[in-house]
């Protein structure tokens, strides 16, 4: 066990590098933030002086190594837009993100759980096909038109939650109702799909001999050996909760990582889109981790070695 | 192709043609080709007195703009044909070529392993276990608008899950009897991949392929409406509905019914992709 968390350890290191080595090099394609950040009028002296200022003027080998040394000491570099530590902006915006995530999985669990079970348990029959029929729709329709559809109908139409922005607890309906349900088809899917296979062993067929009530089966036998998968898919979907709130975020105008990441690359911020997409890798790789050891403590079958 | 799963042709086979999504398929597909002879106004011309005018169920709608007018005066309706001419360029250009480099690396590591192998899974762990969408937008953001840039976006994410999945099903085949006949007679690598071993993955290629369209077209529309890779004004889905973002309040229809289209395909290709598999590789369901 211990030899394979050193070794996923070591493949994420690896990865790490691949993604940041990608991100540094088309970073730097994106183009020059000094023309954003000057204004129009700025002497060829005032130009010099600010591309001194960040580094660019050097090798690109040298900043590449200059980015990576200081990484290493917790130093991303300042975002070019706010002027600030790229750090810290990023530690006043995860919050806002990592409030919305637990609210959207519960949503989404609560969508997922009971309709995977019907769909299940009514397997061919009208509730199955409604409940995949759902995930289908609900794997098609495209996020941020959601959250516009929302919006048009919550809190224009009907004007019962606010449209955007983060604040007391009917802010957070929209936006999680938004993420909830994109997770919820992928996550009801694996559940029917799951419960089936479960339903078909030996050791449910004993439990149903025995004369136990079908519900009596259907949750203290099957559910729990069929929500073990769902749990690794909703753990790695949380991983990508930066990401995955990418679109969600912009939309709704809430003011966490993953509009950050939107506004990085709209104002060619580098140090911060760098940052961002790097704390992003670190956070999927780990959970990622986390989630395959986990799995081997809650299912004792499952050994790595 | 012998898979041991195909069904007798029957009367019936018709019949359980999936119907209605090959029909909203081959209509984005007529429209592609067609656009420019059956649009009923110019997409890029503007009208500011007629901004924004509602589809014709809507009071004071009328069917001149059948589907409405943007916030510029432009025909919706006409936009959407235009639109779905640069859905399916890219959806099929992103597919050919992320699926024809997924394809080309996943027998190759299948197939010599050793190395080659470990290289092409180490890429591959990597591109996988990292937000797509972040990848695509700083790519598409750094080569700069155009659609090149988004079809060179979306190769670059989707080519893994083709190579993981064909590098997978070429280790099945590749002790078969036929290919160690191949060896023994002395064909070359090269020759043993394309004549013995293709042939033999090239059905699960094609359903992983259909099975992949869908989320193609939701990554291409999501690129569109955060504004990556797209020309200003081009007429794409995304990019509609990110325009119609300002006016939700007051002309929902500018972008609820590009929305509309969107959903539409991705479910048709998904329900196509669904029907193949079954069909023709009932081992990958759940993959």
């Amino acid at each position: 066990m211990q030899r394979y968390i050193m070794r996923r350890a070591l493949q994420g290191v690896v990865t790490l590098f691949a993604v940041t080595l990608f991100i540094f090099f088309f970073g730097r394609l994106i183009g020059n933030p000094l023309d954003l950040m000057l204004p129009d009028d700025a002497t060829p002296e005032e130009f010099q002086h600010a591309t001194e200022a960040l580094g660019l003027d050097k090798p690109i080998h040298q900043q590449l190594y200059m980015f990576y040394v200081a990484a290493l000491r917790g130093d991303l570099g300042r975002s070019v837009r706010y002027n600030r530590p790229v750090t810290q902006i990023f530690m006043e915006r995860f919050p806002n993100t990592l409030r919305l995530a637990p609210v959207s999985m519960a949503i989404a669990f609560a969508l997922a759980i009971p309709l995977g079970v019907l769909a299940a348990f009514f397997r061919g029959r009208l509730p199955d096909r409604l409940a995949t029929l759902g995930a289908v729709l609900g794997m098609a329709i495209p996020h941020f038109w959601l959250g516009i559809v929302l919006i048009y109908l919550f809190a224009v139409t009907w004007d019962l939650l606010p449209p955007s922005g983060m604040g007391g607890p009917s802010h957070y309906v929209l936006p999680a109702a938004t993420i909830g349900t994109g997770y919820a088809a992928g996550l009801m899917r694996l559940l029917r799909s799951s419960m089936l296979e479960v339903m078909g062993s030996d050791y449910v067929r004993t439990a149903r001999s025995k004369g136990l009530k079908n519900s009596t089966v259907l949750l203290r036998h099957t559910m729990r050996n069929a929500v073990i998968p769902v749990f690794t898919l909703a753990g790695v979907l949380l991983a990508h909760a930066i990401a995955g709130a990418l679109v969600t975020e912009t939309v709704f105008a809430w003011p966490g990582v993953g509009r950050l990441t939107y506004e990085a690359v709209i104002n060619r911020d580098y140090p911060l889109l760098q940052g961002v997409v790097m704390i992003a890798a670190i956070f999927v790789l780990v959970i990622n981790l986390g989630v395959d050891v986990l799995y081997a403590y809650i299912d004792p079958r499952i050994r790595y070695t | 192709m012998v898979t041991g799963h195909e069904r007798p042709v029957s009367r019936h086979t018709l019949r359980n043609l999936p119907w209605v999504p090959m029909l909203i398929m081959g209509a984005v597909v007529f429209l592609a080709i067609f656009a420019p002879w059956v649009v009923p106004h110019d997409p890029e011309a503007q009208s500011l007195p007629d901004r924004r005018m509602p589809p014709f169920w809507v009071e004071s709608g009328s069917f001149r703009h059948v589907l409405g007018t943007d916030s510029l005066g432009r025909d919706i309706l006409s936009r959407m044909f235009y639109g779905a001419r640069i859905t399916a360029l890219v959806a099929a250009g992103a597919l050919m070529l992320g699926g024809g480099i997924g394809l080309t690396l996943g027998i190759l590591a299948g197939y010599l392993g050793g190395k080659v192998d470990a290289l092409v899974m180490r890429a591959v762990d990597a591109t996988m276990s990292f937000p797509t969408i972040l990848f695509a937008l700083v790519m598409a953001v750094a080569l700069g608008p155009g659609l090149l840039t988004i079809i060179v976006a979306l190769v670059v994410i989707v080519w893994a899950s083709y190579a993981r999945i064909m590098r997978a099903d070429v280790l099945s085949v590749r002790h078969r009897d036929h290919v160690i006949a191949a060896t023994a007679i002395g064909c070359s690598h090269f020759r043993i991949m394309v004549v013995h071993i293709l042939p033999m993955v090239l059905n699960t290629f094609l359903v992983v392929l259909s099975l992949n369209a869908g989320q193609l077209i939701l990554t291409e529309a999501t690129l569109s409406f955060l504004g990556a890779g797209v020309p200003p004004d081009t007429p794409t889905w995304g990019a509609m509905v990110a325009d119609g973002r300002r006016y939700v309040a007051t002309a929902w229809w500018i972008s609820v019914v590009p929305g509309i289209a969107i959903t539409l395909v991705v479910l048709a290709l998904n329900l196509f992709g669904d029907w193949l598999r079954d069909r023709l590789d009932p081992r990958l369901r759940g993959r």
